[in-house]
């Protein structure tokens, strides 16, 4: 196979260091640049399992997606996104809203889709121009669910302020920073995502692939901390 | 979180020769509903194949998506739902561009065949093992027209070119104990009959059907399980 492959496990916590969530996940890099994560995502306190099959071009805009949730094991939903230069479009089915079908004509490609994997967080961070000035706004990002852990849905959707999922992403640089974790010690960058009022969400990420080292919302206590890297 | 998880890892044998791999997680909830993931690499044909599977406290496909690769290239997408009176699908191939397909089906679809080896045993979980030794299983569908999946996915409700029919034919061969990599199981030898040649020959354990092993002679190929954990890793 051409393709190579991380696997590793993201381990949600809250600010007394108890365990809140995890994250599973399996990351293919292929031979034209073409990269999809899968996920599984347990949220402890929403009783929630969320599993994403995500996939991006080689300049890390979506090119499909998978979501499908349940919650304290009932269905959810569960959802397939695909996007192309013109058009972000949705077909699933959730147990609150039934069949759905969305069609959205847009005027360029989707640059960021936030499906509420830690994984697809941390590839925000791509969609950030290294070279470019330190706060970047990136537009017509799109999300999976209108809560900001997914707790809805999932369907196409604009994120609702004043949640940081909005449809104009901010981002900062924050310099680079050697990280150390469960998983091993790294040499990051940090790119942190802004919010309109309060701190900001910090991700401490690897340039590149943009693997998910550490990711820190001190205004909720909320840490994500990379586990376990093969 | 209430649901049981289980892990695992199937080694897909041609003439003893590794020749594809298959990860999967398995998690079974309240509802008695299961949900498998699995990653299916053919180092062959160069395919990467993404299944996740749901089926309801009777087996039955509730939905599943199916992605595929092949030598980094993308084949296709498909995302599949099941009920009472439809079999439906929406996708994207490299080859035949944007899909939708809608069957109307008069009772729910028994078995979807997605390509990956553990939706191969949970067919299994369709036999009445207090029943006939030999029983045949109507309203079969399968994600590809090729046996093994090498062919984009779609929505596949005919006999295929290669003898894989709608209506499945089972017959239970009785009990043995296999041992394989993942460990010793008491299992229930199971064929699956081909129209033509020998069958293809299962051996799992009724109640979580675990991939143990499948011998496919007449190809010259075996699966067989090794690792099977449950719990957290």
């Amino acid at each position: 196979m051409k393709h190579r492959t991380v696997r590793g496990y993201i381990r949600y916590a809250t600010s007394e260091g108890g365990e809140s969530g995890r994250e599973w996940f399996t990351i293919t890099v292929h031979g034209n640049g073409h990269r999809t994560f899968r996920t599984m995502i347990e949220y402890d306190q929403l009783g929630m399992l969320r599993d994403v099959t995500h996939t991006c071009d080689e300049r890390f805009r979506p090119l499909d997606a998978f979501v499908r949730q349940t919650k304290h094991d009932r269905f959810m939903g569960a959802m397939w996104f695909r996007f192309s230069e013109h058009l972000a479009e949705a077909e699933g089915y959730t147990a609150g809203e039934g069949r759905l079908s969305q069609r959205w004509p847009t005027t360029v490609w989707t640059p960021i889709l936030c499906s509420h994997s830690l994984i697809a967080d941390f590839w925000h961070a791509a969609a950030f121009d290294l070279d470019g000035p330190k706060r970047q706004e990136v537009r017509g990002r799109l999300s999976t669910s209108e809560h900001p852990l997914g707790d809805s849905g999932p369907r196409l959707c604009i994120g609702l302020e004043p949640n940081t999922i909005a449809e104009t992403a901010i981002m900062e640089y924050g310099g680079e920073h050697r990280i150390t974790v469960a998983a091993g010690t790294f040499d990051c960058i940090r790119v942190d995502v802004v919010r309109r009022q309060g701190p900001p969400v910090e991700f401490y990420t690897t340039r590149g692939d943009y693997l998910p080292i550490l990711c820190k919302a001190d205004f909720v206590g909320s840490r994500y901390e990379l586990v376990e890297l093969r | 979180m209430r649901h049981r998880t289980i892990r695992g890892t199937i080694s897909y044998q041609t003439k003893g020769e590794e020749n594809a791999r298959e990860w999967f997680t398995i998690t079974v909830h309240g509802t008695g509903h299961r949900t498998f993931r699995a990653i299916v690499e053919y180092r062959d044909t160069g395919i990467l194949r993404d299944v996740t599977h749901s089926v309801d406290e009777r087996w039955r496909p509730l939905d599943c998506y199916v992605r595929q690769t092949r030598r980094g290239l993308f084949e296709g997408a498909l995302w599949m739902r099941f009920t009472e009176h439809v079999a439906e699908a929406e996708g994207f191939t490299a080859e035949a561009g944007r899909i939708r397909q809608r069957f109307a089906t008069e009772r729910w679809t028994s078995i979807l065949m997605n390509h990956s080896l553990l939706s191969d045993f949970w067919q299994f979980a369709r036999y009445d093992f207090g029943g006939p030794r030999r029983q045949e299983v109507t309203r079969r569908l399968s994600t590809a027209v090729h046996p093994v999946g090498d062919s984009p996915p779609i929505l596949y409700h005919a006999t295929n070119p290669f003898g894989i029919w709608p209506t499945a034919v089972f017959e239970g061969a009785g009990e043995r104990e296999v041992t394989v990599a993942a460990g010793t199981f008491r299992c229930r030898h199971m064929l699956s009959v081909r129209r033509q040649g020998p069958p293809v020959e299962f051996f799992t354990v009724p109640g979580d059907f675990p991939p143990v092993l499948c011998v496919a002679d007449f190809v010259g190929q075996r699966y067989e399980l090794l690792e099977w954990r449950e719990g957290k890793p």
